[in-house]
């Protein structure tokens, strides 16, 4: 093989050398060239060893479907030489063969291949089932593909959404003609092709296919209505006309994943040539007429020197012209619209010779087969349509199609590039007229839609587009490869055609046909027909196959496109980065764990006065003459009669009584009231009450508004909080003044807008202050400015439960679970089976009346300082008792501390329980008179 | 006592692009009423005397500008950030981050929505300045930050930065 002077089509620009290795040596290439095609143009002929029997492979189609071009581009693996253009220094080395490609020492898999038949591997490594490890590990060693780097690569994906009306998948004369239209009648057309450029079939054609391209290339490109997308593909129709497109040549983009949502869907896949199957069809220098036509006419390389070629139709035929004048000597035509047909090409490394029907033997270097087309309908099927085979034309055809899908150009039928224009013309129209129907339902359904006329419901009239007969030409009287990827040849199919596996999604298991990296465009239509001549039956015409998505493979990398995963973060953040706190992530929040040391936290907090920043949790500003039903029919206890300036706990429970959430609502005005849940709970909380609203009570008068993000919240405390808080406000802070659970309003550090109430979840003397936010970090850092004298000092989320746990106050979720109701957690003095009604209250009675259910409990261990971990369970015997729920060492009272779930019968001030630790060692513990280890009458917290 | 600083100073006031600008419009007074803009419907946004009014549920406005005369009014103005986008490429790097079709026709000027931006629940208004395109994104103040560093990353194609 060598490279041709200079073609009208080429697409490689001689000005432009490219220096690369490939296995290591030198070589160059020019820009536009493909791997392949550059290296075909330095004479390799050899580019990979097969999947199984190593056997070496050359240039099939010359095209990203090429089962034989996959080859390793410096850390990446699999990479389609037939497509991927060439770069200067890029380092390319063949996959799949080993010390080289010219001598594979795991082609001995060739001795043996009349072994390696299918089932092989299941039959074989069976038994004894004790030396399965190692026979994986030797296989393992024989698989197929290339290395994958171990370092992250440097990449960058991403996505993108898109809403044309008309989508174009495939930019041939059909395709580009379609697009234009559609944008010419207004639609916003985006046009996707898999080739670097545009132009399908007429780009290795002749002066006037040439002419034709350039003439639709120029006025698709000029068009403004067109987005063109090249080196993409469609990747798969989804439901509603969702088409995923991964597109490739993006400035700044590896690879972006475009979501598009389209109004008409127009297919113009075209067609695959196929193979033909007989011996020696997979040897280099065996190739497809479409692929002699690329390389001569794209990429200006002589892809032999002296051919036989086997033609069943025109633009076979037309190969051998473009042989003839690329200064191939073509030796043999043998048309194979007659009866005569190729029975074997031999040679060792490539093609020496070609045997024909009448036994005839060619000396050749080169044979180009060119005996039919396989259409390209895996969107078609994708949009629902079952393709039937058309035995008179050889290839499968649409069926039917639902509205908002279009199809034209090969993949139809065939004519002259006039004919293929204009149906694509037609189809172009038709689909914009469609899209302009869809949009105007859209339009309609949407309070800012513009209004329009309606659109013309008349269709476009489409010309016909015949698919023209052809032979049904598969295999010849010899055997040969039919799956090029997975090595799986015609005499699999017959072998397991008589194991019994006559039905074709069986045998396709059986062998791996159609499962490699080409997923059956080359050779479904053949393994199909094989199957059936092995069977005796016809499948082609009774089956049709199912394409799923993607169709061609997409990289893991634009799957994942940019990481953008939602946080949160609290004004107070740049305070806590400063001080170099250890991040919590909690749901999307990033909260403070601790600043270094949570045990000094703990100790400021009791000993003097300690600040945390609590503005996650949720607040919902309620107002309306109808909150106090609310308030009473979404937590369990009492809410008719709270003043302003009170607050209340309350617990909430599903329907199912079971606890959900707990917080304190604060009375702010007349019909102002203020309700907090827990961080990670506001977003459930707020769903459950405007779902109620809306659906219970459609008729109260309550607004709701989240204002978790509006409060920058901070709890003070500890002893020393009434004085440090005093210093920064003139609310009057006297106990007599603002008592335990109430609220105030007022201006703190010079903020107006602050409410501030004391409630006590560490168990000290503590008032919450909620500032608005764009103020919380200046307040915060007052606090600490002003408290440095009161021993003032930040604590995070572990001292914080450090010390409830100390004071026995429970966290929804961590002391409960999905099936904790109400009256276990020993608040049966909060649940008012009373009130008239309220959610859970009939599941809450039933478990009032029943004395099955699980206590929480404060649990002490007999050795102070063994600490159960989370989990660990409570036992008799064998027989679970209950678990430990929250567990630490309490730096106060220098003990270990728990609360835990027990059964009723150990639930009991006092009784004597077993821990089982996750070590298997039982220890010994017993259950405390209240859940407060520490201050359970609660003088420190209403001090 | 020190100054009082409104805006933890973490985000850059302006990015600018070839094509485009995102700027931090929070510190604008933001009200939630709910009555006395009927006429603005669901999905929409209008201008009233001095205030720019949207809606993206029944019942509910949202109102940037002087404080409102309605009774009751809730003060969004610390609960929400505003951040604007404008210019030519304003809806080419929401295309990245918005599932949304903000085309002429579905999402034209005065368009209001309630959508994910980069998966942040956000309100989206199409509120042009000048004749020029321009796109209004309301999150949640906590959201602020990761939301702008969003932004800036799918603009840097845009030459956002």
């Amino acid at each position: 093989m060598s490279r041709l002077s200079e073609r009208p089509g080429e697409v490689i620009d001689r000005t432009r050398p490219m220096d690369f290795s490939w296995n290591g040596k030198p070589y160059r290439g020019y820009a536009g060239d493909s791997i392949a095609s550059a290296l075909a143009a330095s004479g390799v002929r050899v580019f990979s060893r097969s999947f199984k029997y190593h056997r070496p492979r050359g240039i099939l189609t010359a095209s990203f479907h090429d089962p034989n071009l996959m080859v390793q581009v410096g850390d990446e693996p699999n990479v389609r030489a037939g497509h991927r253009l060439v770069e200067e220094k890029m380092e390319v080395s063949a996959q799949n063969a080993w010390p080289s490609l010219g001598f594979d020492a795991k082609g001995v898999n060739r001795l043996l291949g009349r072994f390696l038949t299918p089932g092989f591997y299941y039959k074989t490594f069976m038994s004894p089932r004790s030396l399965w490890p190692w026979y994986q590990r030797v296989l393992a060693r024989f698989a197929a593909g290339g290395v994958v780097g171990v370092d992250p690569q440097p990449g960058r994906y991403d996505h993108r959404y898109a809403h044309p009306d008309v989508l174009v998948a495939g930019g041939g004369p059909a395709g580009m003609a379609a697009a234009i239209d559609a944008a010419e009648a207004g639609a916003a057309v985006i046009l996707v092709e898999e080739e670097h450029r545009l132009g399908g079939h007429l780009r290795w054609g002749d002066s006037d296919d040439l002419g034709a391209l350039e003439e639709l290339s120029a006025a698709v490109l000029s068009h403004p209505g067109i987005e063109v997308m090249v080196d993409s593909v469609v990747t798969g129709r989804y439901d509603h006309n969702w088409v995923a497109i991964a597109q490739r040549g993006v400035e700044g983009v590896d690879e972006r994943l475009v979501k598009a949502r389209v109004k008409c869907l127009v297919v113009a896949t075209g067609t695959i040539e196929r193979p033909y199957v007989f011996e020696g069809n997979d040897l280099p220098g065996v190739m497809l007429s479409t692929a002699v036509r690329r390389l001569i006419n794209l990429h200006a390389v002589r892809p032999g020197e002296r051919a036989v070629v086997l033609s069943a139709n025109g633009p076979g035929d037309s190969a051998i012209a473009d042989l003839e004048e690329a200064g191939v000597e073509v030796a043999e035509v043998i048309d194979a619209r007659g009866d005569d047909t190729v029975i074997k090409a031999s040679g060792r490394m490539g093609v020496q010779g070609v045997i024909d029907s009448r036994g005839r033997r060619h000396d050749a270097d080169l044979l180009v087969t060119a005996v039919g087309w396989t259409t390209t309908t895996t969107l078609l099927n994708m949009a629902g349509d079952r393709p039937m085979y058309e035995p008179r034309a050889a290839r499968y055809l649409s069926k039917s199609l639902p509205y908002d899908v279009l199809a034209t150009g090969g993949i139809v039928g065939d004519g002259s590039t006039d004919q293929l224009v204009q149906h694509g013309t037609a189809i172009g129209r038709e689909a914009a007229r469609r899209a302009s129907v869809v949009k105007f339902q859209w339009l309609t359904a949407v309070p800012t839609g513009v209004t329009r006329q309606p659109p013309d419901t008349s269709e476009i009239e489409v010309p016909p587009l015949e698919a023209e007969r052809h032979p049904e030409l598969f295999r010849s009287s010899t055997h040969g490869f039919v799956d090029y990827s997975e090595d799986v040849t015609s005499k699999d199919l017959f072998a397991a055609a008589a194991e019994g596996y006559d039905s074709m999604e069986l045998a396709k298991r059986y062998t791996t046909v159609n499962m490699g990296p080409i997923q059956g465009k080359l050779e479904a239509v053949n393994a199909v027909a094989i199957h059936g001549e092995a069977t005796g039956s016809s499948p082609l015409e009774t089956s049709t196959t199912t394409w799923r998505p993607p169709y061609a493979p997409v990289s893991l990398g634009v799957l994942a496109g940019r990481q953008y995963e939602p946080v949160r973060y609290s004004v107070i953040q740049p305070w806590h980065e400063r001080r170099e706190a250890k991040p919590l992530v909690a749901g999307s929040w990033i909260r403070p764990e601790h600043y270094g040391d949570p045990v000094a936290e703990v100790t400021a907090v009791r000993e003097a006065v300690g600040i945390i920043d609590v503005s996650p949790l949720g607040k919902i500003d309620l107002r309306g003459r109808d909150v106090p039903k609310l308030l009473e029919f979404v937590y369990v206890n009492k809410w008719s009669k709270l003043d302003v300036g009170k607050v209340r706990y309350g617990i909430m429970c599903n329907e199912d009584g079971v606890i959900f959430d707990d917080g304190v609502t604060g009375r702010l005005g007349a019909d102002q009231y203020m309700m907090s849940s827990t961080s990670g709970g506001a977003a459930g909380v707020w769903n459950w009450l405007d779902d109620w609203l809306q659906t219970g009570f459609p008729d109260w008068d309550v607004k709701m508004t989240a204002v978790t993000d509006g409060y920058a919240s901070i709890n003070v405390a500890g002893p020393n909080s009434r004085e440090l808080v005093g210093r920064l406000t003139e609310i009057d802070l006297r106990p007599e003044a603002f008592g335990y659970m109430e609220v105030r309003t007022g201006v703190v550090a010079g903020v107006p807008g602050c409410f501030l109430w004391r409630i006590g979840f560490t168990g000290e003397l503590s008032y919450e202050i909620h500032v608005p936010s764009a103020y919380g970090l200046w307040v915060w850092e007052r606090l600490l400015e002003k408290g440095e004298d009161l021993g003032v000092r930040a604590f995070g989320i572990e001292a914080q439960r450090i010390m409830r746990l100390e004071k026995g106050h429970f966290i929804v979720g961590q002391d409960t679970d999905g099936l904790t109701q109400g009256h276990g957690m020993g608040v049966d003095w909060a649940i008012k089976l009373d009130k008239p009604d309220f959610a859970g209250k009939p599941e809450l009675m039933w478990q009032a009346e029943r004395d099955d259910y699980r206590r929480l409990a404060a649990i002490q261990t007999e050795d102070p300082a063994i600490v159960p971990p989370e989990a660990s369970q409570i036992v008799a015997g064998d027989v679970i008792k209950g678990r430990i729920t929250s567990s630490r060492m309490s730096p106060t009272l220098g003990r270990s501390i728990c609360l835990g779930q027990v059964d009723p019968d150990l639930a009991a001030p006092g009784s004597r329980l077993h821990i089982r630790l996750s070590d298997g060692v039982t220890v010994a513990a017993r259950v405390l008179e209240h859940h407060a280890h520490f201050d359970p009458e609660g003088t420190r917290l209403r001090g | 006592m020190a100054e009082l600083s409104p805006i933890p100073a973490d985000l850059a006031p302006e990015a600018r692009g070839e094509s485009l600008v995102l700027s931090d419009f929070s510190v604008v007074p933001k009200w939630r009423v709910f009555s006395g803009h009927e006429q603005v419907r669901p999905g929409t946004s209008a201008t009233v005397e001095d205030r720019l009014v949207w809606s993206v549920s029944p019942g509910e406005w949202t109102v940037v500008g002087p404080a409102p005369e309605q009774d009751p009014v809730v003060d969004l103005s610390h609960v929400r950030m505003m951040f604007r986008l404008t210019g030519p490429d304003s809806s080419g790097l929401l295309a990245k981050v918005c599932a949304l079709d903000l085309g002429e026709d579905m999402f034209p000027d005065g368009a209001a929505a309630r959508t994910l931006v980069a998966g942040v629940a956000t309100e989206l208004i199409r509120d042009d300045q000048a004749g020029e395109r321009s796109f209004l994104i309301i999150p949640s103040r906590s959201y602020g930050r990761y939301l702008h560093t969003v932004l800036l990353d799918a603009g840097g194609e845009f030459g956002l930065g």
